[in-house]
């Protein structure tokens, strides 16, 4: 099956962070690095969905591999994005609590032909927890506007798509009992969010102020 | 008949749009509370940046010397420029040179006063400009929320000492001075009273201050000539003239007195500044002259007068002689006889007051006392009212003196004299001759 133009174009979005945290890497905060490296590596990640996909291959089990890396990534973007101490445990806690439940998943419930569609929403969640209480964090220790922190668009890419898919991932099997074409029609959803995400993503790596 | 598959779509659809309505909602919603707080922070800021541009113009403008030092190590960590001119440095090194060398005691005591109250108020330390010349500073400081840091302002109170220095230097010469100089108020109260005053009144300082100067200085005789005196000071503000005045023990002296209003600069209060110099014995000493003077002119008419009469007995007596030959009886022998002594007598007493009159020394010689009395007592018996008559007690042999008869006579005649002012209603004069034993007292006086 042939890829809409959409989830073309949502291919070629995550290029675009990683272009430009690449370029910046060198002036970026620590935070917006560890970004990078997450943006490259969801390059990765969707250029071997695509090839898996291509050779007739089920690429779930990338999915679900990338999934933890996605979570740890970004709890480490927040972590380094905040001064607060208090907000840097809870984050550490949320995500080795996270591991710890994609680990059990993984050990006890997976089913690589199946897509994941409990984890992604329960990664979903924390990714939005974490987010948000990250946000929190940015609006009561920082004194410089918010909008021209890189934080804060990391936080609204995040909490954007994670939001705006929690429902898409969670009945994706669903939808493809239904049949494939449903599944597209609301995978469009995801794309759309991602691309934003992406973009939203590039917009934090540009900002001047990288505290 | 409808898909389940496109419900499912709707369901999808609105539910992740309701999803992100509200995350989108809640990041707006809290974006926007940031920007209140951070826009109510920025003018939080903006104030105090104002206030610190105000108190940073207020610190690089001000007059007064004023820098931030750490207490134990007295480093200087900021100055303004007039702490640097004050003490005639360019830089922060050479300001820092200049403080390290404040004496140790000052520094001490600007520790310990820190340290122990928290401030020094007021403090003043004599040190040296960069040029090494004299200078006299005003140290305050406060000690900072930082325990170990201070603030401190500093003036340059120089010329205040100097004039200070001065005043106290005038002030010691009013108390050399022998006059004595007061300030009173307008209502005669003492307000400054100096050594001279002290010396000539016996009144000290602490007695007198505060206290009214007429009735202290003034009897009630002379209470008269005060009020007036004060009458004429706030009338023309400058009087001068003579007052009896009375000093502590009572006695009575005679002043030359000078008062002149002065006014306070400061508070228009006016004052009167004597200046009294005693004239007591001047005065004295000036009445004594007059007399002497007057007994110069006594003595030069009487010399006149005696030469006029010697003119006069000289024929006499050189006539007894030619008249003796002519005069054959006993009875005119004997008042010629008597004609000549008293012609002699009157020769010789003239030829006494010319003598003395011309203040010729005299020879020291060994004398008789009873003779000299007896020629005195002569002369003063014919001088006597006939009240007053005079009792000789001159048998007893005196010894002899070694002295000058004129003098002698001279001081014979005044005690007699005296003894006769004495008596205006009449009396005796006695006058006795006797040997004395004296002891070295009496010799002492008579020396």
């Amino acid at each position: 099956m042939a890829i809409p133009v959409f989830g073309q174009v949502h291919l070629v979005s995550f290029l675009v962070p990683a272009i430009a945290g690449i370029k910046r890497f060198a002036v970026v905060s620590r935070a917006m690095r560890v970004l990078t490296v997450l943006c490259v590596l969801a390059c990765i990640d969707i250029v071997a969905q695509y090839l898996v996909a291509l050779w007739g291959m089920k690429n779930y089990f990338l999915s679900d591999y990338y999934r933890v890396i996605e979570v740890s990534l970004l709890c480490a973007v927040f972590h380094f994005s905040t001064v607060s101490k208090g907000t840097r445990i809870v984050l550490r806690l949320l995500g080795i609590l996270f591991v710890v439940i994609w680990a059990v998943d993984m050990i006890s419930f997976h089913d690589p032909n199946r897509i994941n569609s409990g984890m992604a929403m329960i990664s979903r969640t924390f990714l939005i927890v974490m987010a948000l209480v990250t946000l929190q964090s940015a609006i009561k220790d920082e004194k410089s506007n918010l909008l021209e922190r890189p934080v804060f668009w990391v936080v609204m890419g995040v909490v954007l798509y994670s939001a705006g898919t929690l429902l898409v991932v969670g009945l994706s099997n669903q939808l493809l009992e239904l049949g494939v074409p449903y599944f597209v029609v609301a995978w469009h959803i995801n794309w759309s969010l991602l691309i934003i995400a992406n973009l939203l993503y590039t917009k934090g790596m540009l900002c001047k102020s990288q505290a | 008949m409808q898909v389940p598959g496109i419900d499912i779509l709707w369901v999808l659809v609105a539910g992740s749009f309701a999803l992100l309505t509200f995350a989108v909602g809640y990041i707006i919603m809290m974006a926007h509370s940031h920007q209140r707080i951070a826009q109510a922070q920025q003018a939080k800021f903006d104030e105090v940046r104002k206030s610190e541009e105000k108190y940073r113009s207020l610190f690089d403008n001000s007059l007064a010397g004023i820098m931030k030092f750490s207490v134990d190590t007295w480093r200087v960590l900021d100055s303004n420029e007039a702490i640097k001119t004050l003490f005639g440095c360019s830089s922060q090194e050479e300001l820092q040179s200049c403080i390290s060398n404040l004496s140790v005691s000052s520094r001490e005591f600007i520790q310990q006063s820190l340290a122990k109250d928290g401030f020094v108020a007021q403090y003043e330390i004599q040190t040296t400009r960069r040029d090494g010349e004299g200078l006299w500073i005003l140290f305050s400081a406060k000690i900072t929320e930082d325990h170990h840091l201070a603030q401190a302002v500093v003036v340059d109170i120089t010329k205040r000492k100097q004039f200070e220095e001065k005043i106290r230097e005038q002030s010691a010469l009013l108390d050399q001075t022998q006059d004595a100089i007061m300030v009173v108020d307008d209502q005669g109260t003492v307000t400054f009273w100096n050594a001279g005053a002290e010396l000539m009144y016996g009144w000290t300082k602490d007695v007198i201050v505060g206290r009214a100067i007429g009735e202290l200085l003034y009897s009630n005789s002379g209470m008269e000539d005060f009020q007036a005196a004060m009458e004429d000071i706030r009338q023309f503000n400058e009087w001068h003239g003579e007052h009896h005045q009375k000093r502590s023990d009572g006695k009575e002296i005679l002043v030359e007195s000078h008062w002149r209003t002065v006014e306070k600069a400061s508070s228009g209060e006016r004052f009167i500044l004597i200046v009294n110099s005693d004239i007591t014995e001047k005065k004295r000493l000036e009445s004594q002259f007059i007399r002497a003077q007057k007994m110069e002119s006594i003595a030069l008419l009487t010399g006149g007068m005696a030469h006029d009469l010697q003119n006069v007995l000289a024929p006499v007596a050189m006539s007894i002689p030619l008249l003796r030959s002519k005069v054959s009886d006993e009875s005119g022998r004997a008042i010629l006889k008597a004609v000549e002594e008293s012609a002699h007598s009157g020769l010789e007493l003239v030829k006494n007051i010319l003598t003395y009159g011309r203040g010729i020394a005299g020879e020291r010689v060994t004398l008789n006392l009873g003779h000299i009395l007896d020629q005195v007592l002569s002369i003063v018996q014919q001088g006597l009212p006939e009240t007053m008559r005079i009792e000789r007690k001159l048998q007893c042999p005196s010894w002899s003196v070694s002295g000058d008869r004129n003098q002698l006579r001279q001081v014979f005649l005044n005690l007699c004299v005296n003894a006769r002012d004495a008596m205006p209603a009449g009396g005796v004069l006695t006058v006795e001759i006797a040997n004395v034993e004296s002891d070295e007292s009496l010799l002492y006086i008579a020396s």
